[in-house]
């Protein structure tokens, strides 16, 4: 019988290996290789309002579905 | 005589280059003519076959527009995976980092699933004109796909997919059959807007926009060029073979707009399914054609986008990710593959699932992805450190410039017309 404690111990171990993947991941590309113009910088700043934009969008349909049920 | 030998050894010569030349270029061919009529996918053939029922044949000009743009795009693909014998989803975390990169990778595989299901539900719809239950297609289809990965060859996959892409031509046939009047094809190679600048007009053209250029489309034949293994110097070739495959789609989605714009002009089509059905009841062959056109169309988009997903996490997450590799060197590459078409599959076939919104939300999906994937690529494409002598030179950037920027307003439009509709009048 595997009591409570191991099996929260097994599944935290389970996703401790696979986060790890992941913080690999992320610790490799943790600084962007590119260049960081002027051209790259404006670049990205519009790529992230664009989809702020975008997501606002989509929360209002959200909302206007929500409201209309 | 001496002269006439000059001649003929000439002529000799010239004929050996000219077999050589194609010999090569047949080594070479495959990626760009794949993603390209790929890009002609169940719902690339839905949006052709509505566009040419509702406006006859008068949005043609507008098709051959959009195979240069589509060529131009694609091009830079080949560039950048030539050159950097990167994948698009590990060149993003490579230059971008970890956020850009992580964003990139979810996007493309929830998009990539969505337009999965669209294919299997353009399959599925397809073959049930025939009688065909869609668990059977949806079982046969899986298998058929899996087998072409399993047999551990890039090249011999390349091979089998072209040949699919062949069956994508059947929609000439089925144009012939239909005896359009030549002059009035003609007449819509002219640009016109039928009906005025109406906001009906506007949602067509940017629904045909849509299905041109897609995210998984520049994923897919970045990793391709890497998975084939092409070099710098294969690049021309390359680009020869993108720009035959962008005249292919072009072709095929022009034969398709006649096939409706003769037989349903005036009616308004909501599938290619729906299109097929009632073509049966005018002209079976037609109908026929265009229902295998329709399946094929969502077997070669399948194919591809389930590809691009799996090359995608196998260069981030380092898994081994060639169709070189056998099951047992590259397991996660594999499973993640079988995974996405069993899935996609599965959700077709659950009674009452809303595919008509899967298939809208699609659309949305794509156009949170598509700026980024342009954006990178055009940024990539400029950087020296990576792309050394084969950067964008200032043509192709004011080129590439004005089209992505065209194309991420377009789409943004065609995206929120789909959220809001009635918004363009």
């Amino acid at each position: 019988m595997v009591s409570m404690k191991e099996l929260v111990a097994k599944a935290k171990m389970f996703f401790t290996k696979r986060f790890s993947v992941i913080s690999e991941i992320n610790r490799k590309y943790a600084r962007p290789r590119i260049k960081m113009t002027r051209m790259v910088r404006w670049s990205l700043l519009l790529l992230r309002l664009y989809l702020i934009i975008l997501l606002l969008i989509l929360a209002y349909k959200f909302i206007l579905i929500v409201q209309s049920r | 005589m001496a002269d006439k030998m000059g001649f003929g050894a000439k002529f000799f010569y010239k004929y050996r280059r000219f077999i050589k030349a194609i010999q090569l270029y047949l080594l070479i061919a495959g990626p760009g003519i794949i993603v390209m009529v790929a890009d002609n996918d169940a719902g690339g053939i839905t949006t052709y076959a509505a566009t040419g029922a509702k406006f006859g044949y008068g949005l043609i000009w507008f098709l051959v527009l959009l195979g240069p743009i589509a060529y131009i795009v694609q091009e830079m693909t080949v560039r950048l995976g030539a050159v950097t014998k990167r994948g698009h989803a590990e060149a993003i975390f490579d230059a971008f980092g970890s956020f850009w990169g992580w964003f990139s990778l979810l996007d493309l595989t929830l998009a990539n699933w969505l337009t999965l299901i669209t294919e299997f539900i353009g399959m599925t719809a397809a073959m049930a004109i025939f009688g065909i239950p869609p668990y059977i297609t949806i079982i046969i289809v899986s298998i058929v796909m899996f087998a072409m990965v399993l047999q551990g060859r890039y090249w011999t996959w390349e091979k089998i997919a072209m040949l699919f892409c062949l069956l994508n031509f059947i929609y000439i046939p089925a144009a012939f059959l239909v005896h359009p009047s030549v002059s009035k094809v003609l007449g819509g190679m002219i640009p016109n807007l039928p009906g005025g600048l109406t906001g009906e007009l506007l949602f067509f053209l940017m629904a045909n926009i849509g299905t041109t250029i897609a995210p998984w489309m520049v994923f897919f034949q970045q990793s391709a060029v890497v998975d084939k293994e092409m070099r710098e110097k294969d690049i021309t070739w390359a680009r020869i073979d993108t720009a035959v495959g962008s005249f292919f789609t072009v072709l095929v989605a022009i034969f398709c707009i006649i096939v409706t714009g003769t037989l349903l002009r005036g009616i308004n089509i909501e599938s290619a399914a729906q299109a097929a059905q009632m073509l049966m009841g005018i002209n079976p062959y037609v109908g026929t054609f265009l229902a295998i056109g329709l399946f094929n169309a969502g077997f070669l988009g399948a194919i591809c986008i389930s590809l691009a997903s799996s090359w995608a996490f196998g260069e981030v997450f380092g898994w081994a990710h060639s169709l070189n590799n056998k099951i047992r060197e590259a397991p996660w590459f594999y499973i993640s593959y079988l995974l996405a078409l069993l899935t996609a599959g599965a959700v077709v076939l659950i009674p009452g699932a809303p595919l008509v919104l899967i298939t809208l939300f699609v659309q949305v999906i794509a156009v949170t992805l598509l700026p980024a994937t342009l954006v990178f690529l055009i940024l990539l494409l400029n950087n020296e450190e990576v792309m050394g002598k084969y950067k964008n030179t200032l043509a192709q950037n004011i080129l590439s410039c004005a089209i992505v920027g065209a194309l991420i307003i377009l789409s943004t439009l065609y995206s929120i017309s789909i959220l809001f509709p009635g918004l363009f009048g």
